[in-house]
């Protein structure tokens, strides 16, 4: 029997879904394995979207299902992959942006470094070079937060919620933020140079994906993310690279979800989920990549900003069901509804809820049961 | 009680008139509708924020800081 693999999981902070095809980067690491290129993140925003990453789970059993909420997460219940993991015997390591932006339990070092001072590119392959020196398998999670850094600075500092500078200047807005994202590309590129150098790929599963998108003003009233569920802020993607095991140069464009990413770290690992805990609602995409199935996954997505309106930042109060066709997105606060047909309007433009009642009643049907 | 059961409740008429007025031109299309939006967010207001305690309301905010939004 194969011995279980170190795994390496890198967080790319809030890098667009359709940054994926302006970038040879991406290309390139599509070659190393396999790029799901429809993920639906859980939230828009760190700190829930990574909680339900680590958990497989969405934010009504981990409870942390807004900016306020991560001291709430439900440690007793929810068992975390790190947790799986360290009880497997591997070494845990992160490095966060943010204390209690990733449940703690289970890391046998939890740092957070500063990412307006660190190097993250030399801090990174520090620490994946040190663990590689370890006598035993290792987890690690790394967490690229500079564009982060630069939208704050930048857009969420700078301007106001409705701020004409900022929504009247969309290709400008674009063109800056692809400037940070080719930071972000600059740094997995010296990543997968480590990696290459050094053959860190053999016995090692390496996750890349990304947390959360970002507004350039498409939307007035949201600059950047966590306020609404439109795609620019939710649709994600992610890489599995596993040489010895998965595929090289595989895209999957199956709709799948954040929640997925655990179980099937899990089953790639041959790691049994632990009855004793909440059950993960994510389901491992093993059968994707072998072609046993290739059904798109409902996606459920919830936010709510942090100024705001009320109830967030203590509770989210816009929620949304995907489907790879369909989105249905009601707010709380407005008690809006709306719904989009994304294959015809992918830029969610033209809110046709009044010409599809049956559809608009099905996913109202289905929203209920999260309010 | 079932959570899909529904029951009847009795609102006066004055409130009713006031409710059909103010739902006129509005995201919501019956008087049922608005109650139960008014209802589910009343309740979402004593259970949000009042869960957290001070010293979990403040771990928050030191890291919200950190990350540049506070």
């Amino acid at each position: 029997m194969m011995e279980k693999p170190n795994v390496i999981i890198l967080t790319v902070d809030m890098v667009r879904n359709d940054m994926l095809p302006r970038f040879q980067t991406f290309q390139k690491l599509k070659e190393k394995g396999v790029l799901f290129s429809e993920m639906v993140t859980y939230a828009p925003y760190t700190i829930a979207s990574l909680h339900a990453i680590f958990t497989g789970m969405y934010g009504r059993d981990t409870n942390v299902d807004a900016y306020f909420k991560p001291v709430k997460f439900d440690k007793e219940n929810c068992y975390t992959l790190t947790q799986y993991l360290h009880n497997y015997g591997y070494y845990t390591q992160a490095d966060v942006m943010a204390e209690l932006t990733v449940p703690r339990q289970g890391f046998d070092v939890f740092n957070a470094h500063d990412e307006n001072k660190d190097d993250l590119l030399e801090r990174h392959k520090d620490i994946i070079s040190k663990a590689f020196k370890l006598n035993k398998k290792f987890f690690l999670y790394l967490h690229y937060s500079n564009i982060h850094t630069e939208i704050v600075k930048n857009v969420i500092k700078k301007y106001k919620d409705f701020d004409k500078d900022y929504f009247g200047h969309k290709e400008d807005n674009l063109k800056r933020y692809e400037i940070f994202v080719q930071k972000a590309c600059d740094y997995l590129e010296g990543m997968m140079d480590l990696m290459n150098e050094n053959d860190f790929w053999k016995d090692t599963l390496v996750i890349i994906l990304s947390d959360h998108g970002c507004s350039i003003g498409e939307k007035e009233g949201e600059k950047a993310y966590g306020i609404y569920t439109y795609d620019y802020s939710i649709k994600v993607f992610s890489f599995f690279i596993y040489p010895e095991v998965l595929p090289l140069n595989k895209e999957i464009k199956t709709q799948i979800r954040s929640i997925d990413i655990m179980p099937t770290v899990l089953d790639l690992l041959k790691i049994p989920a632990d009855n004793a805990y909440k059950r993960q609602r994510g389901k491992s995409l093993l059968e994707l990549i072998d072609g046993r199935n290739n059904s798109d996954r409902l996606a459920f997505c919830e936010t709510g900003g942090l100024d705001g309106p009320h109830p967030s930042p203590y509770s989210p109060n816009v929620k949304c069901i995907r489907t790879k066709k369909w989105k249905f997105i009601f707010n709380s606060t407005t008690n809006k509804k709306e719904l989009y047909d994304l294959e015809n309007d992918p830029k969610e433009e033209n809110n046709c809820l009044d010409d599809y009642p049956e559809i608009t009643a099905e996913f109202w049907k289905q929203i209920q049961e999260e309010l | 009680m079932n959570e899909n059961d529904k029951v009847p409740v009795e609102i006066p008429g004055r409130i009713i008139n006031k409710i059909k007025k103010k739902i006129e031109n509005s995201e919501f299309k019956t008087i049922e509708e608005y109650v139960i939006f008014v209802l589910r967010n009343s309740l979402i207001d004593d259970s949000a924020k009042s869960t957290l305690n001070p010293d979990e309301e403040e771990q928050v905010k030191e890291t919200l800081k950190k990350l540049g939004y506070l």
